[in-house]
């Protein structure tokens, strides 16, 4: 928005300012570059007063040109000069001072972002290197001070101006910051280069953004064979990779040790104060322990990936990455954990004696159907979320997925068929959720090892007590009362997600040709999909999305999970409910919209933070709305805690990787 | 051999330096601005366009940093001026510094003090390079600090190769962001050593864009890397956009087996430059 001002501004003015808005200044500005900085702040600091009320002007971070003219003096050119130089000073310099609008050019550090939101100012970017552009606005002179001691640089000039501008708004105090906002998008056209200039050809979703206009000469369509070769990459190099780091995660501190009497503090004879003070009021172990960013990945080994049961032992590599994903992405702090048991009522107990010293359960990788009933039972039985990611965690991001995929095609959501291959955890819950969210029950189409579910399924109903969700599918979707196997679930039907058996030729080609025109497609069977995904497309499949991140549009648990949680533990939620779910597969969908919707990138990668950020403000929100939240924040104070704490885990790993403490990976 | 004509030749040069961009600049500037989708880039791009427009007709610094005063001297052995130039590009700096204006730009770094004409301690600063022949020429490179201070030497194991040079340069430009006033050039030197990888990488800023390095092998390393550099999105003012470069410019010299040192140059869009010939004779003129 375009702002014409007036300086002086108050308070109240400058809090309306928001990242990119174009401001047009009149009244006055004093520049000051490091040393002013330095001496405004020397003489505040000594109670001497300056000869200028700084309050009353923007200051301007330049170094002008200025000659002697008729008595006075005269501005030749005056642009802005590097702000961050100044980020050593700045925090300090405005709460002295309190300018309410700081111009200069290429944006500034945390510390003066804070400032300016306790203060109420903004900081507007002038065109770099425009200096003959910005001094035919300054109207004159008034006045110059430190002149002889600091130089002409260096000295403070008061310029009275005219339509000085256009000046873009970057840093707000609402905590706008439009250089924090692109730095996603700039790692993440960073990764695609660097990975580019290694000669691997599949990196990110469609190459880069805002590449602009030069074309690059684009890769040839690569051969089935190179495909299937890719396909296998990842596979042939972790053995490798994980024999080397032996493992991925650790615990680290994240306290400071700056002495030998610290540890007096930190344990024993310390410690003992807050545990006396936890043991008179409980509630104090979310404020004196980690509890609250805490999680347990539980699993019991019993249906890895698509591995099925292969134990706990096997099964930790799994529970390893879940842990790293979910501090990576969602900055909560994850505990691998696998039991020697595969006794529902043995893992409830399990989980419940370890649940104290943690903010959370996640139930990885646990059989269907007992992952039900652990599932319900621990949530009647414990006060901290447990989550099964494999029900309702894919199903918010297979609902981001359909939502976005619904819009590229032009179709609406309770209008279109679906045809849901498999009905182990993941499908039966993403039914229940697909429901909630507003799809026609009778519009779904449920498909198991035997055959499309209806009413007639008369093993369904023999097996009733033990799983109960699939009788009451059987009973409640499948308007028409189709039967038959997967080809005739799947003939006619506007969207398939499967989620069954590992591929390639599970599905065939010929049953997705039958499909309805401009089909959705999810074939998310792991390790390989159900349908190779360029033979989906073949098929005359519009949109396809696989569990695979070497493929376009990962419809994958991880894009879900770590925002989820994020959002979950900052309110201290006492559950995740699917109304939870519903708002982070929302907040998903619409981060991928406004990126740009193509067919190629419907949901967004693990690489881009902001969608975990913008899924933990909405889950949050939905927490609170529904009451079940112990600490209710402020949007703004959600989306805050989230994004410190996720930027924070995964600058860790960076300097981890920077000091040579993690060691780059073998070649 | 007219002395005046000499010196207000060397002040005439900075004068271009400073107040009018280099035509290849601008015309790199402008295709940019054609090719930007993005509306804050874009809106960058025009008020440097429209700066640029301003300090051509008014005849008045392009920027208010004029840059340290640095010079790049090809001296021909057989010029009969070789002991004298030194002192004629010393005594136009202080001329220009009043008559143009320039910002007085040289600060000791002990006391901080600015002496007001853009001389002290080795300033203005002379790179000499000795070449065949009688005539004398001298390039003024009025560059601003903002983007000498995104400099960057880095010394590179030499098993990183080809390959490592390029994401080291990719690298350094995303994390310099917008504080070197994008669009840039990139001056990248290879090989030699500490010093001479940056001083191959200013001189590589002298050469005009859009111009190809003649070795056929650089001029394609070039290209790439501008298209990479290009793919980054860091864009106009740092801003995001599709321009973060206007080029990429190599030099390169054999290297010790043991190394591989590479120097970054920055150059902000304000690439300023001005180039005179001065003849045996005495006869000086500019040559763009």
């Amino acid at each position: 928005m375009k702002r014409e001002l007036t300086l002086p501004i108050d308070e109240t003015t400058a809090r309306e300012l928001r990242v990119g808005d174009i401001l047009y200044l009149a009244g006055k500005l004093f520049t000051a570059r490091d040393e002013a900085h330095r001496r405004m702040l020397d003489a505040h600091e000594r109670g001497v007063a300056l000869p200028f009320d700084p309050s009353e002007m923007a200051l301007f971070h330049c170094g002008p040109v200025v000659r002697k003219s008729n008595g006075g003096w005269k501005a030749i050119a005056a642009g802005p000069t590097t702000s961050a130089r100044m980020e050593m000073f700045e925090e300090r310099f405005l709460e002295a001072f309190r300018p309410r609008i700081v111009i200069g050019k290429g944006g500034m550090g945390d510390e003066t972002q804070k400032a300016l939101e306790r203060i109420g100012a903004a900081y507007a970017q002038y065109t770099g290197g425009a200096g003959a552009l910005a001094a035919r606005r300054i109207e004159r002179v008034e006045a110059v001070h430190w002149l002889e001691e600091l130089g002409m640089p260096e000295a403070v000039w008061i310029f009275a101006v005219r339509d000085f501008g256009p000046l873009l708004v970057t840093m707000d105090s609402e905590g706008g910051n439009l250089y924090r906002d692109l730095e996603p998008t700039i790692a993440e056209n960073l990764k695609a280069i660097l990975a580019r200039i290694e000669g691997v050809t599949n990196a990110g979703p469609g190459g880069t953004r805002q590449g602009g206009g030069l074309s690059m000469g684009e890769e040839k369509d690569p051969t089935v064979e190179e495909r299937l070769e890719r396909a296998k990459l990842p596979g042939k190099k972790a053995p490798e990779m994980h024999a080397f780091y032996r493992g991925k995660v650790e615990t680290t501190l994240k306290c400071a040790v700056t002495s030998f009497d610290d540890f007096g503090i930190w344990y024993t004879p310390g410690v003992a104060a807050p545990c006396k003070e936890i043991h008179d009021d409980p509630v104090k172990v979310f404020e004196y322990t980690n509890k609250a960013n805490a999680v347990a990945v539980v699993s019991d080994g019993s249906r890895v990936l698509g591995l099925g049961n292969i134990g706990p032992l096997a099964g930790l590599p799994v529970m390893e990455g879940k842990s790293l994903l979910f501090k990576y992405l969602g900055g909560v702090g994850a505990y691998p954990i696998v039991l020697d048991t595969q006794d529902t009522e043995e893992i409830i107990q399990a989980v419940k004696w370890i649940a104290p010293g943690f903010g959370g359960i996640n139930l990885e990788d646990v059989s269907n159907p007992k992952c039900f009933e652990i599932l319900d039972r621990l949530r009647a039985e414990l006060d901290i979320p447990v989550w099964h990611d494999d029900q309702q965690g894919t199903a918010s991001i297979t609902l981001a997925g359909v939502l976005n995929a619904l819009k590229l095609v032009g179709k609406k959501m309770d209008e279109v068929t679906y045809a849901v291959v498999g009905a182990g955890a993941a499908n039966v819950a993403l039914v229940r959720v697909l429901i909630a969210a507003g799809v026609p029950a009778g519009n779904v189409v449920l498909v198991d090892s035997k055959g499309i579910l209806h009413p007639g399924r008369e093993d369904l109903e023999a097996d009733k007590e033990t799983n109960p969700y699939k009788w009451q599918y059987a009973v409640e979707t499948n308007a028409d009362r189709r039967t038959g196997g997967t080809a005739e679930a799947i003939a006619g039907a506007d969207v398939l997600i499967a989620a069954s058996k590992p591929g390639p030729g599970t599905i065939k080609k010929e049953w997705l040709s039958a499909m309805n025109e401009d089909a959705i497609a999810f074939i998310m069977a792991n390790p390989i999909p159900e349908i190779w995904p360029w033979e989906a497309k073949e098929a005359g499949v519009r949109i396809v999305g696989t569990g695979r991140s070497d493929f376009p549009n990962q419809i994958n648990n991880s894009i879900g999970f770590p925002g989820i949680f994020r959002g979950t533990l900052d309110v201290s939620a006492t559950t995740i409910t699917d109304g939870m779910a519903i708002a982070a597969a929302h907040a998903i969908a619409q981060t991928a919209v406004d990126k740009g919707l193509t067919e190629e990138h419907i949901v967004p990668t693990m690489l881009e933070t902001d969608v975990f950020i913008n899924e933990a403000v909405a889950v949050g929100l939905k927490a609170i709305e529904e009451g079940i939240a112990r600490r209710p924040l402020s949007e703004e104070e959600l989306r805050k805690e989230a994004e410190t704490k996720i930027r924070h885990a995964q600058a860790e790993v960076k300097a981890l990787m920077d000091a040579g403490i993690i060691p780059p990976p073998p070649a | 051999m007219d002395e005046r004509s000499i010196h207000e030749t060397l002040v005439e040069a900075l004068r271009r330096a400073v107040t009018q961009l280099p035509a290849d600049v601008e015309r790199a500037l402008r295709r940019a601005r054609e090719r930007e989708t993005s509306s804050l880039a874009a809106a960058q791009l025009d008020a440097i366009l429209e700066n640029v427009r301003i300090a051509r007709s008014e005849t008045v610094p392009i920027c208010q940093d004029t840059g340290t005063p640095t010079f790049f001297v090809e001296a021909g052995t057989d010029s009969p001026f070789l002991g004298r130039v030194k002192g004629w590009i010393e005594r136009a700096v202080v001329e220009a510094t009043d008559a143009i204006p320039l910002r007085p730009n040289t600060v000791d770094p002990f006391t901080g003090a600015n002496p007001g004409d853009n001389t002290g301690r080795f300033m203005p600063f002379v790179h000499w390079e000795i070449v065949e022949g009688d005539e004398i020429r001298i390039t003024a490179l009025p560059k601003g600090g903002g983007s000498e201070n995104a400099s960057a030497l880095k010394m590179l194991p030499p098993g990183v190769g080809l390959k490592g040079i390029q994401k080291a340069v990719v690298e350094h430009v995303v994390s310099c962001g917008g504080k070197p006033c994008p669009p840039t050039i990139v001056g990248v030197g290879i090989g030699g050593g500490a010093d001479i990888a940056l001083h191959l990488g200013k001189k590589a800023i002298l050469r005009e864009i859009g111009s190809a390095h003649p070795e056929p092998a650089f001029a394609t390393f070039e290209r790439e890397l501008l298209e990479l550099v290009n793919r980054t999105g860091v864009g106009p003012m740092g801003v995001g956009g599709a321009t973060t470069s206007l080029a990429v410019h190599v030099e390169v010299a054999h290297r010790h087996p043991a190394s591989l040192p590479l120097g970054i140059l920055i150059q902000c869009w304000a690439d300023r430059r001005a180039r005179v010939r001065l003849a045996p004779d005495g006869t000086i003129e500019v040559e763009r």
